[in-house]
């Protein structure tokens, strides 16, 4: 063997590592799982979860695309110092913990928020209704849709846009004829890993929404209940949640790979 | 006889000032300059695009930016046609549809119908109906700078801009696109503003040329009067490059 | 070359056994705050001795026990998952140490509404412990009883349709009324006081409606510091641990 293959090698074995570390959890919780897949989707608890998790997360990949999208394309297109610190604040979600969104969550539009007494004497909040799992989802997961798009955005040409102006292309038109079209597979990648987190979500709908089968048990908290009951029903939600995360990966990967040579 | 384009910019793009009058263009005006010079920048101004200090720019009788009485027309509205470098052409779509585009570009119907026609005319008169259902990433340079052109003139433009139009091509596709160019611009009915680093494309485009040098202009005239008294070394290096290609 | 020396010894130390002082104690959640001042007194009278704690809902603990989790003590809210635990061998015979009373609590938004539990049907936001969480146990035998009782079973109906979620520990529970995010709840008394002060209002129930939980404590089955175990679970019996039980709002043990 060559001293560079040797070495190559030792670097290879040294990473090696970390592959193992991260695939063994998940191939043993799969094989664990094994036949007891079926059963294990059987309970009760599961397909309330299931329903729910899908109306939810479905809802609020449309609210973060629908007023993502021309968020991320005014930032884009902006160059403005604002526009730059908008952005960076944009990806705050992503790293704060999502404890911490759903305690900001409670503050904002919980019972005792000021935006709750507005709303009626009463006090309204969303909170224990499906619509706070919407919330809290759409609040972890925008972010991740937000700065695939802007960076797709980012990538059209200038001069197109320049072009169609001179053109006589209204802003309107700018953004459906170009902007849209040409970072589709970027925009449909971006709303995949969107969609993923949202299904993912847990701290903050616990916190925010509350935990009831039916109305605010999304998958993950099914999985967190299940724990403690029944380890197989667990097992089952969470291989459901990983051939879930691995199709949109799969979708990921298609539609980037696409377009770029 | 054409409209005369007047054009007296001063505005700050990072840190470079620009702060220049322009001969008036008549027929075909050339500018050239060094690399960093401000010349895609000045055509930026010109159309708008990039923000404008102080200045004036009229066309004919009708003013398109006047800082002194506060008028601005928009991009969209100037009927300025541009054609960048990279020719500016949606990608992933037939040449036909982006004709389509600058078509439906059009602000009423009557004006849509009107680009219709500039189209069929022009598409015609360059022989483009052979390209007219290709993916336009699969055309060669050249072809991609005529539909560009094309497309640019089908709104019914006031003037025509081109920066660096021969820049992006290989050198036998770029003398032959010079050649057709040179003989084009100069049936064409309205001025030309060209923004150019090459000596050779100056030459033969260009019946009057201007430099610019770090956001000013340093001096104008036709290729023989600069030859004849280069105001600068850069000049002076420009204009004394044997020819490549006899016009 | 340091770093890896480093890494080495984060990596040893993590898998050496903790230091021979270390007392582990699980803990149902409503034991937090007495288990906390016990650990006080218990470090006065073991002071080469370090008691770490490990508060959570009893089922939850319980998991963590069936899978192995390093503790030396087990004190529950409920004899089901502990009598489960010490048939599966998990830790050795259990006795009690304690008990605690059901009541009902009100958010202070609430409290104008329900002065007494036949007032409950006008609630909107109940929240209630899990299935397997001990509090949403007892809070089910509670409402059982109560559909036998003269309040019958439509008034439980109401009562369960306006249950808007499932908590996984008996402070959560009592978390969410004290944030006014609920509006009532079924809580342990002791929990009930310690949220007194901010105005959350406890409502007297039906006698027959009495619902007493109890708590039993057991060694686990090979504690790491068995004389340390075995201590802290006479000083949790001892009169002074029922002294401090009991003004926290906890029952002695039946007799």
């Amino acid at each position: 063997m060559t001293r560079w293959r040797r070495q190559q090698l030792v670097l290879g074995l040294i990473g090696g590592v970390l592959a193992l570390y991260l695939f063994t959890p998940l191939a043993v919780l799969i094989g664990s799982t094994g036949t007891g897949f079926f059963s294990g989707l059987a309970h009760p608890l599961v397909w309330p979860a299931m329903k729910l998790s899908l109306s939810t997360t479905l809802t609020s990949l449309l609210v973060v695309v629908v007023l993502g999208t021309p968020l991320a394309w005014v930032v884009a297109r902006s160059s403005s110092r604002g526009a730059r610190v908008l952005e960076s604040l944009l990806q705050l979600p992503v790293v704060v913990p999502p404890a911490v969104a759903g305690v900001a969550l409670l503050l904002t539009f919980g019972r005792r928020s000021l935006l709750s007494a507005a709303f009626s004497p009463d006090g309204w909040s969303p909170s224990f209704t499906s619509l706070a799992v919407v919330m809290a989802e759409a609040f972890v997961s925008a972010p991740f849709f937000l700065q695939a798009a802007i960076s797709a955005f980012r990538r059209i040409d200038a001069n197109l846009v320049t072009v169609a102006r001179t053109l006589g292309a209204s802003p309107l038109r700018v953004f459906f004829s170009i902007g849209l079209p040409l970072a589709a597979p970027g925009l449909v990648a971006g709303g995949a890993t969107s969609w993923a987190r949202a299904l993912g979500e847990f701290g903050a709908t616990l916190m925010f929404a509350g935990n009831l089968e039916g109305r605010t048990q999304t998958l993950p908290l099914a999985i967190y209940t299940a724990l403690e009951t029944d380890l197989k029903v667990a097992q089952s939600i969470s291989v459901v949640l990983i051939i879930a995360a691995l199709a949109l990966l799969v979708l990921v990967r298609l539609v980037t790979r696409e377009r770029t040579p | 006889m054409t409209d005369v384009v007047s054009v007296q910019l001063r505005g700050r793009v990072g840190a470079l000032t620009i702060d220049v009058t322009l001969p008036p263009v008549t027929r075909t005006l050339v500018v050239i300059g060094p690399n960093g010079a401000g010349k895609s920048t000045l055509l930026s101004m010109l159309l708008g695009v990039k923000p404008v200090q102080a200045g004036r720019v009229s066309i004919g009788a009708e003013v398109l930016f006047d800082s002194t009485t506060g008028v601005s027309v928009p991009v969209e509205e100037r009927r300025l046609a541009w054609v960048p470098q990279d020719s500016g052409l949606i990608p992933q779509r037939t040449v036909q549809q982006n004709f389509d585009f600058a078509v439906r570009c059009g602000a009423t119907e009557t004006a849509r119908e009107q680009r219709r026609q500039h189209a069929a005319r022009v598409i015609d008169q360059l022989d483009l109906g052979r390209l007219l259902n290709r993916e336009v990433t699969t055309l060669s340079g050249g072809e991609r700078q005529r539909v560009a052109l094309a497309r640019a003139l089908c709104i019914g433009p006031r003037a025509l801009s081109m920066d660096e139009p021969l820049a992006a091509l290989d050198v036998t596709s770029r003398r032959e696109m010079r050649t057709f160019l040179a003989g084009w611009l100069e049936q064409l009915p309205i001025p030309t503003l060209i923004v150019s680093h090459d000596a050779d494309d100056a030459r033969v485009l260009g019946q009057h040329l201007a430099v610019l040098e770090a956001g000013r202009l340093t001096q104008h005239g036709t290729w023989s009067e600069l030859a004849a008294a280069p105001a600068s070394n850069f000049v002076r290096e420009f204009t004394s490059a044997p020819p490549v290609a006899p016009r | 070359m340091k770093a890896p020396l480093l890494v080495a010894a984060v990596l040893l130390s993590a898998c050496k056994p903790a230091p021979e002082k270390e007392l582990v104690v699980f803990a149902a959640s409503s034991l937090k705050d007495v288990f906390g001042a016990l650990g006080g007194t218990f470090k006065q009278q073991h002071p080469e001795a370090q008691v770490s704690f490990n508060f959570a809902g009893t089922q939850e603990l319980r998991t963590q026990l069936e899978h192995g989790a390093p503790a030396d003590v087990f004190a529950s809210a409920d004899v089901r998952h502990m009598a489960d635990l010490e048939r599966a061998g998990r830790v050795q015979p259990s006795v009690p140490f304690a008990r605690n009373e059901l009541v009902l609590v009100v958010s202070p938004e609430a409290s104008r509404l329900v002065k007494r539990f036949e007032d409950a049907t006008s609630l909107e936001r109940i929240v209630m412990g899990g299935p397997d969480v001990p509090i949403g146990r007892y809070t089910r035998e509670l409402l059982q009883r109560a559909s036998m009782s003269p309040l019958g079973p439509a008034f439980v109906e109401r009562f369960e349709a306006h249950v808007v979620s499932k908590e996984l520990s008996a402070r959560q529970v009592l978390a969410r009324v004290s944030l006014g995010e609920a509006q009532a709840a079924f809580v342990y008394r002791t929990d009930a006081r310690s949220v007194a002060d901010a105005g959350v209002d406890e409502v007297p129930l039906p006698e027959d409606l009495r619902v007493v939980a109890e708590y039993p404590i057991a060694l686990v089955t090979k504690p790491a510091h068995p004389a340390l175990a075995a201590a802290w679970v006479d000083l949790v019996r001892s009169a002074e641990g029922q002294r401090q039980l009991s003004s926290a709002g906890f029952l002695p043990v039946s007799p």
